[in-house]
């Protein structure tokens, strides 16, 4: 999927308001969605899109949406 | 000849905490997004000097009114909230309720695979002659290890007891069994302090986990994420097992029970094992995740509701801490 999909599905994922915005510079950690709920729904989107799972200490050192996507890989990214 | 569960009945403590009063306590915790994400909307919780055998006691009490407790011959706790190290609460249970001194009884400690396990072992128990009549108790007061600022935990878990009757039967009405274990999980759905290996700490240190909750090494600790990966690895993989075991498919099943740990990976562990939404079970609104009492409570819940029927086959399958898990088809 193209870098811009990635991020409308995980606002998508994440229930973020369209008004809210997001980019691959927001800190994921500064939104009040990516809670220890909001972390279930990724890893779920994670592994429903890319056949991915990660240790909760890769996840831990999840910043930005573009750290994110490094971690799933850039190669996955148009 | 084989083993059939003949009645199950379970017991939720009177005391009520809502999404509503979390909302309250907790700022920015929404009631309708706890909700939306986790299905549950109130969990019941122990008093103070409410324990898990008192639960154990009275659900108990409920499954005898319709059944001679005489003819019980073995008994099994499942608990990971001991009334004391020693003895034995099922000892208790055996003089507080009256069953006969000639009966075997004995405390195991699993938390969301115990029924599955329960029933496995009340399943060896009466195929050996060993027993008969197994009341099996499954019974978790999780509340009482979670800190009172762990906002997650406080969500998700519930307290209650189910006691289930499995006796012996003509005909089989317990499948072949899939059972597994993963220690390396161990350290991520933990209570680290309290047993012997780690005393209560009356000095333990708050530990903040940056997403909203307190807690310390005294209370429940559990990593969502690995938790969450570790069922998204196992459970698919286990169903599948379950069915070539017992030599049926998804379309021969009348209906799918997983253990109730949370809407959300429900949702998304039916959606990756294909199990069509008509025939999957997902029901905590008022109880929370009850730990071993999930299942027993789900089968209840669906035969008083005609959502299943006698003589239906019906996939049950837990897992969780420990890592631990099981399943099996059992025709109610």
């Amino acid at each position: 999927m193209t870098r811009s999909e990635f991020i409308e599905k995980l606002r998508d994922t994440l229930e973020i308001d369209t008004s809210d915005e997001i980019a691959e510079e927001t800190d994921l950690r500064s939104l009040e969605e990516y809670d220890s709920l909001g972390v279930l729904t990724v890893i779920a989107m994670i592994d429903e899109d890319f056949g991915k799972q990660f240790s909760s200490l890769d996840l831990e050192k999840i910043t930005t949406v573009s750290s994110l996507m490094k971690l799933i890989g850039e190669e996955n990214f148009e | 000849m084989g083993a059939k569960i003949k009645n199950i009945e379970y017991y939720l403590p009177q005391v009520i905490v809502t999404n509503k009063d979390l909302e309250k306590e907790f700022l920015g915790w929404d009631a309708e997004r706890i909700e939306s994400k986790t299905g549950v909307r109130e969990r019941h919780v122990v008093k103070e000097k409410e324990t898990a055998l008192d639960l154990a006691l009275k659900a108990s009490e409920k499954v005898l009114e319709h059944y001679d407790r005489d003819k019980i011959d073995f008994v099994m706790l499942c608990t990971q909230s001991p009334e004391y190290y020693l003895p034995s609460g099922v000892c208790i249970l055996q003089s507080e309720l009256g069953f006969k001194t000639s009966i075997g009884a004995v405390d195991y400690n699993l938390g969301c695979s115990g029924f599955i396990y329960g029933l496995a072992l009340a399943k060896g128990l009466i195929l050996s002659n060993i027993a008969s009549n197994v009341l099996l108790i499954t019974s978790e007061t999780y509340t009482k290890h979670i800190h009172p600022k762990d906002r997650s935990n406080r969500t998700i878990f519930g307290d209650g007891a189910a006691a289930t009757v499995i006796e012996k039967s003509e005909i089989e009405g317990t499948g072949k069994f899939v059972l597994g274990t993963d220690g390396a999980g161990c350290k991520n759905l933990i209570v680290p302090n309290g047993g012997l290996k780690n005393r209560y700490d009356i000095n333990a240190k708050e530990i903040d986990d940056g997403s909203g909750s307190i807690r310390t090494d005294n209370n429940l600790y559990m990593n969502g994420p690995e938790v969450f990966n570790f069922t998204i690895e196992v459970v698919p993989k286990l169903v599948l097992e379950v069915l070539e075991k017992n030599k049926t498919r998804l379309e021969d099943l009348d209906y799918v029970i997983f253990h109730q740990a949370n809407k959300y990976m429900l949702e998304y562990l039916r959606r990756k094992t294909k199990i069509p939404r008509e025939k999957f079970y997902i029901n905590l609104l008022h109880t929370g995740n009850t730990v071993s009492a999930t299942i027993p409570i789900a089968i209840k819940d669906c035969l008083d509701n005609n959502i299943i029927k006698r003589g239906d086959e019906v996939l049950i399958v837990g897992f969780g801490v420990g890592y631990s898990w099981g399943g099996t088809i059992i025709t109610i």
